[in-house]
């Protein structure tokens, strides 16, 4: 059984990095730098986990949060100082990355 | 005639006694007696002669020859034939027909006897008729007996006496001639009785007053014994000749004209008194001298050649003039008149005149030489005013030439009076010539060729010249004075000071217009006015004073005194008054010195006032300390002594750059006024700052003379300047400060993307070291992440300079603008707000780059700031090129600022941000910059959307 993440950034070095990091034979990422695909993706398959940047052009990660299913968990990825967890995220990343903590909360999804 | 009757009887009785004798030698032969015969043919021609002589004296009477001529004509030429005839008779005696000769002889004598006869006969007839000739003859003609009883008078003679003729033929001589003239007379009478013929002169007493002077002839008549019978007196009265006679003795030595008589060779025969006198030699010295010696030296040969004249060609020579040698050595002018005489006996010589003319020739000579010297013009007219005479002045003063003295009587006539044509009788001269009065001092003008006027006066004297009328007409050229005068009464009217005649009893008899302009007073209420009364009472006590000195002629210079204007204010006058004792008046110029000594004692407070508030300092034009106040020897510490003699470096305090300095002079020595802030160190070391002003004191002819150098004490102002800028660089940097707190999210979120890349790729770096496409890939990535990073770095180094003054560079706008779109970058993306830059023209500006981008920065944020909560969202920059100035402009696409927040704008921490977003100093420090910059901020309220713009001056040569 693998882990299947969706990560929305509109920076693809973000998104091939990232992917470069989670992908595993139990972990399996999809990264989206448009967002209405990133979106069409979810709910065509909704993922296991949702990782959405905060600033995606002219929309934020809380703007698509609120397009995608509640149940699915999300995790809210930014390079802003200034923004602060929120409850539709299970977790906020401030970049650059704890990748330790990014495996770790991985490994509890799996 | 009854004489002439008698003697003419006596005569041819004697003749015909001579022919009886004659005719008896005849007869009888006797020639022998030869002696006889021509004694006898003697007095018979004596008789003849003497008969011829009486005939001939009583000839001039016409009528008396009409009567006697017939008769007696006749018988004396026979008588003469009979006389010839007798003397040839006697010389040829011998040879004669002696019958025929004596035949012819008697017949001839018988002939003469009976014309004798006859005429004898006719002779008494004619007695009668010659009592009537002698009666009517002028001179006195009587005939008395021995006792003196009249027998005859003529009618001259009873005139003369004033007797009718009976009564002078009942007279006695003595009764008529009376006992004076009887005692005078009696001498000749005597004479006269004794048979002696008297002629004489004499003195008589006359019944109509004065005695007369006769002349007389007493002729004895004698009878046929010699015995005097009768005296014949012819008496001509000559008391007009003697008198005439005694008149020329008088005068000839009273005469003040010299009379000689000099002979041939020059020698004086007779001198009268006058000649001693005009030539100062008695008759004695002249007797021993020629008259050639006395005359001059170069008139002797003209003195000779006229004796000549005189004597060769009997010329008469009339009033020549010479020269003489007086006694004394002096020249005399003599006019000579001179003839030749000849008295008969073979002496001839000259008799001259001489009238000394010396004076007159002297005062001509001094006539003449004042006419061609003198420096009036003077000039002869006639009486029909033709010019008879002029002397040089006269052509100097109407510029005749010598050459070209035709010209001169058409210039004369060209001279005009004052202003008016007149026609030629009305010129002075004319005038003159016509009243036989003067005409005085009439000013003409005429115009020289060269176009100048000249101004003549003319005085005209008619005199009596030469058989008619002249005009004598001087005249002096007054053109100087003419004009001198024009010249004096321009400066009258025109002078601005006040100019005025006094007399000496304080009364203004002629004022400049300038004092009614001054003093308001008309000139008829100054004139005439005792101008005590316009004087200020203060100054009344001086100004008589002043007064007296004048009238004593010492002259006033710079005498002060107030006068009241017609208006009431007070003017003060100072016053050059110089007396003309001569005259009796005095010249005074004044000058209104009101205004200026009001300026000067405002002057002198206001320099007070600088000395007090400022430091001062002279120098000469080296820069040297001449003099400085209390003020600078306070300030700098040092003495005046310490300071004067040395140049400013005394109290350099090295602050200054050489250039700063050298500016300074070269500003000054150019005559400019330099100001500027100076730091100078006080004698104990201490800095103090002036703000100075040194202005060049310039001389009239604009080189400098002097510096004179004021300063103030900014000490203090300098001081607060300082800690003001360094508040000011505090602000600006807790502005960039504030501004790098706002782009800190930014930032982070620019930094922290390409950081969490870097250390997620490089994590999995490990990965894929088999595959080296995939790991170059990878490190691509880092690669340009960290460049992504190092560039943010970059942008914001400009932040972390130090708060130092950058200089002033040449920057482009667009370059400005560039540099600033980068710092903003992150915000425009943040908050989603495009930020556009159109670039029309490219300016270059003047300025501190990082403070620029900076305004704009400020600007850019406020634009994203102001729109966020609008659905459109932009801020826009544009570059323009507006001539003088570079325009930068940055609209957002907010509807503008409202009109009372305006103004408020660019106070400090004015913000319309909600509390915690600004800090309020955006745009303080904006203008603040803007204004070092010389740069001006506005907000265009013509545009739709919110509009700052920016202007600069744009740089200098920029095309």
């Amino acid at each position: 059984m693998s882990l299947r993440i969706i990560y929305i950034d509109d920076e693809p070095a973000l998104c091939q990095m990232l992917t470069d990091n989670c992908n595993s034979e139990h972990v399996r990422v999809e990264s989206f730098t448009d967002p209405d695909v990133g979106l069409k993706a979810i709910q065509d398959n909704p993922p296991d986990l949702l990782f959405l940047d905060y600033r995606i052009g002219k929309l934020t990660g809380d703007d698509l949060a609120e397009q995608v299913d509640e149940s699915i968990p999300k995790v809210l990825i930014t390079g802003d100082l200034e923004v602060k967890p929120r409850q539709k995220f299970i977790k906020i990343f401030y970049k650059p990355f704890d990748f330790d903590e990014m495996d770790a909360l991985i490994r509890d999804y799996l | 005639m009854a004489t002439v009757s008698k003697k003419l009887a006596s005569l041819v009785h004697d003749a015909t006694e001579s022919v009886h004798n004659l005719e008896g030698f005849f007869a009888n032969k006797s020639l022998t007696a030869s002696e006889l015969y021509q004694a006898e043919l003697d007095k018979l021609r004596s008789c003849h002669n003497q008969i011829a002589s009486i005939l001939a004296s009583v000839g001039d009477d016409d009528r008396v020859k009409a009567s006697l001529g017939a008769e007696l004509v006749l018988p004396f030429d026979r008588m003469r034939s009979i006389i010839a005839d007798a003397q040839e008779i006697a010389v040829h005696r011998d040879k004669i027909d002696d019958d025929q000769k004596h035949a012819t002889l008697v017949a001839i004598l018988r002939a003469l006897r009976i014309h004798v006869d006859a005429f004898q006969q006719r002779a008494v007839e004619q007695v009668n008729f010659l009592s009537v000739v002698l009666s009517s003859l002028p001179c006195l003609i009587s005939y008395m007996d021995t006792d003196l009883n009249y027998l005859y008078v003529n009618e001259a003679y009873e005139r003369w006496f004033g007797l009718s003729k009976e009564r002078c033929l009942k007279s006695n001589m003595r009764d008529i001639v009376g006992e004076i003239g009887m005692t005078a007379l009696q001498p000749r009478i005597d004479a006269v009785l004794r048979g002696e013929m008297q002629d004489f002169e004499i003195e008589l007493p006359y019944r109509l007053g004065k005695a007369r002077a006769v002349h007389a002839k007493y002729l004895p008549d004698f009878d046929a014994k010699e015995r005097v019978k009768g005296i014949v007196v012819m008496v001509d009265d000559v008391t007009e000749r003697v008198e005439s006679e005694k008149r020329f003795k008088e005068i000839y030595e009273n005469s003040p004209l010299g009379i000689i008589r000099i002979d041939e060779k020059f020698n004086y025969l007779a001198v009268n008194k006058a000649y001693e006198q005009i030539f100062g030699y008695s008759e004695e010295e002249l007797k021993q001298k020629t008259m050639l010696e006395i005359t001059h030296p170069d008139d002797v040969a003209a003195t000779r050649e006229k004796a000549r004249l005189m004597s060769e060609e009997g010329i008469n020579l009339r009033r020549f003039e010479k020269r003489y040698i007086h006694k004394s050595g002096r020249v005399v002018w003599g006019l000579v008149t001179s003839r030749g005489y000849d008295d008969g006996h073979g002496n001839r010589g000259y008799l001259s005149i001489i009238e000394d003319i010396t004076d007159i020739k002297q005062s001509k000579i001094e006539a003449d030489t004042i006419f061609e010297t003198m420096s009036e013009g003077l000039i002869i007219q006639n009486s029909q005013g033709g010019i008879e005479r002029y002397n040089p002045e006269a052509l100097r003063i109407l510029e005749i030439d010598r050459a070209d003295v035709a010209k001169l009587e058409e210039r004369w006539w060209s001279i005009k009076p004052e202003g008016i044509g007149r026609t030629r009788d009305e010129h002075p001269a004319m005038v003159a010539l016509a009243k036989n009065k003067p005409t005085r001092n009439v000013l003409m003008s005429f115009t020289l060729l060269s176009g100048e006027e000249r101004w003549i006066n003319i005085n005209a004297m008619p005199f009596e010249g030469k058989g008619e009328r002249k005009v004598a007409i001087t005249f002096d050229d007054l053109t100087d004075l003419v004009r001198a005068n024009a010249d004096v009464n321009y400066i009258f009217k025109h002078s601005l000071d006040l100019m005025c005649i006094a007399t000496m009893d304080a009364k203004f008899s002629r004022v400049s217009p300038s004092f009614s302009k001054i003093l308001g007073y008309s000139e008829e209420e100054l004139v005439e006015a005792t101008f005590f009364q316009f004087i200020h009472p203060d100054d009344v006590a001086a100004t008589r004073e002043a007064v007296w000195s004048l009238t004593n002629g010492v002259p006033l210079i710079d005498f002060e005194n107030r006068y009241r204007s017609k208006s009431g204010d007070y003017r003060l006058i100072s016053w050059v008054c110089e007396p003309d004792l001569g005259a009796g008046v005095i010249y005074a110029t004044g000058r209104d010195v009101t205004v200026q000594r009001l300026q000067e004692q405002r002057n002198k407070q206001i320099f007070a006032a600088i000395d007090q508030a400022a430091i001062v300092a002279y120098t000469d034009p080296r820069g040297t300390i001449t003099s400085v106040n209390d003020n600078f020897c306070r300030i700098s510490g040092f003495t005046s002594d310490e300071l004067i003699g040395k140049d400013h470096r005394i109290i350099n305090s090295g602050r200054h750059p050489q250039s700063f300095f050298e500016d300074m002079w070269r500003t000054i020595t150019s005559g400019k006024v330099w100001t500027g802030d100076i730091e100078n160190r006080a004698k104990d070391g201490r800095s103090y700052y002036v703000r100075t002003v040194i202005s060049p004191i310039r001389r009239l002819d604009n080189t400098i003379e002097s510096y004179i150098a004021i300063r103030f004490d900014i000490t203090g102002q300098k001081l607060a300047e300082q800690r003001a800028e360094a508040e000011r660089l505090k602000a600006i940097q807790s502005a960039k400060l504030a501004s790098l707190g706002e782009m800190a999210a930014g930032v982070a979120h620019e930094i922290n993307n390409p950081l969490a890349i870097i250390a997620g790729t490089v994590r999995v770096i490990p990965k894929f070291l088999a595959d080296p496409d995939s790991l170059q890939r990878r490190i691509d990535t880092i690669e340009k992440s960290t460049e992504r990073i190092a560039k943010i770095v970059r942008s914001l180094k400009k932040f972390s300079r130090s708060s130092e003054k950058n200089e002033y560079k040449e920057k482009k706008l667009s370059e400005l603008v560039s540099e600033a779109l980068t710092l903003t970058e992150t915000k425009s993306k943040r908050f989603s707000t495009p930020v556009c830059f159109t670039l029309k023209q490219d300016v270059t500006i003047l300025c501190d780059e990082i403070e620029i981008e900076q305004v704009l920065v400020n600007l850019i944020h406020n634009g994203i700031d102001a729109v966020q909560n609008l659905d459109e969202r932009w801020v826009h920059l544009e570059v323009l090129d507006q001539g003088k100035y570079a325009v930068i402009r940055v609209t957002d696409s907010g509807k503008g600022i409202a009109e009372e927040i305006r103004d408020k704008l660019f106070q400090p921490f004015f913000t319309t941000k909600v509390a915690g977003e600004g800090t309020g100093l955006g745009l303080s420090i904006v203008k603040g910059i803007l204004d070092d910059h010389n740069a001006s901020i506005d907000i265009l309220t013509t545009e739709a959307n919110t509009c700052f713009e920016i202007r600069f001056q744009k740089v200098q040569n920029q095309v």
